[in-house]
């Protein structure tokens, strides 16, 4: 696995962070944000640094900004700046992609599984996951 | 009600690929955190704010998720559902039914699957 890729874990939940980190963390270096607006200024942050992430993992009902919005914010930034598209993947217990089909590149449900994870993995990161 | 209905092991550690440190310091945490979080909701539930109530029940739902206790998650739905419909009523009738499963959950996580 490629050792370099950078990620983006979106939670409000500290025990919902922990676990994605720890799933995820198998084949990106993470990085971690507690809401949508500090997921925006992040991603932000990391371009301007000449380092984007990679990958986001997004979940959708949070406090402050949500996932949705978040997602809404990150694609007009792209459009706006001429950014490539980062893939963005949200991360559910029960919530569907109504009002951002087509902005995202899947659906993760919560339990998070190194299965479900690697399944989409392969096909975003395919020289990765080899 | 199955134990693995309250909490299924097995599935949390294929899901964490048979890491059982990082599950123990998981589960570990999790009493206090869920214990925190359902008296937060029932708190909420003595006002009125049903976005508030809804938050936090999906807050609950979704460790209830990541942590493989379906039974919880279960009527961690219907309390947010109930608080998204605007029905403060049912949402505050169920809280007892929220209450007695996050007491049966946290004991079988404190067993680790055993009853």
């Amino acid at each position: 696995m490629k050792a370099n890729l950078k990620a983006l874990i979106v939670d409000d939940s500290d025990m919902s962070r922990r676990i994605a980190a720890r799933i995820v963390s198998r084949v990106f270096a993470c990085d971690l944000a507690e809401d949508g607006s500090v997921a925006v200024s992040k991603y932000k942050e990391a371009i301007d640094s000449g380092e984007p992430y990679d990958i986001i993992f997004m979940d959708v009902i949070m406090p402050e900004m949500d996932g949705k919005e978040a997602v809404r914010t990150i694609r007009e930034h792209e459009e706006n700046t001429g950014q490539q598209r980062t893939p963005i993947i949200m991360v559910s217990a029960s919530e569907t992609l109504e009002g951002i089909e087509g902005m995202v590149n899947g659906l993760l449900r919560k339990a998070l599984s190194k299965d479900a994870l690697d399944e989409i993995l392969r096909d975003l990161f395919p020289e990765a996951m080899n | 009600m199955p134990v693995t209905q309250l909490f299924d092991r097995e599935q949390l550690l294929e899901n964490f690929d048979n890491d059982e440190e990082f599950a123990e310091s998981i589960l570990n945490d999790a009493g206090t955190e869920i214990a925190k979080e359902v008296e937060r909701l029932k708190a909420l539930c003595v006002g009125e704010d049903l976005a508030a109530i809804s938050m936090n029940a999906h807050t609950i739902k979704g460790m209830a998720a990541n942590l493989c206790t379906p039974a919880l998650w279960e009527i961690c739905f219907k309390v947010e559902t109930a608080a998204k419909d605007g029905d403060l009523e049912s949402a505050r009738s169920l809280l007892p039914e929220l209450e007695q499963t996050a007491k049966n959950t946290l004991e079988v996580i404190l067993n680790r699957g055993e009853i």
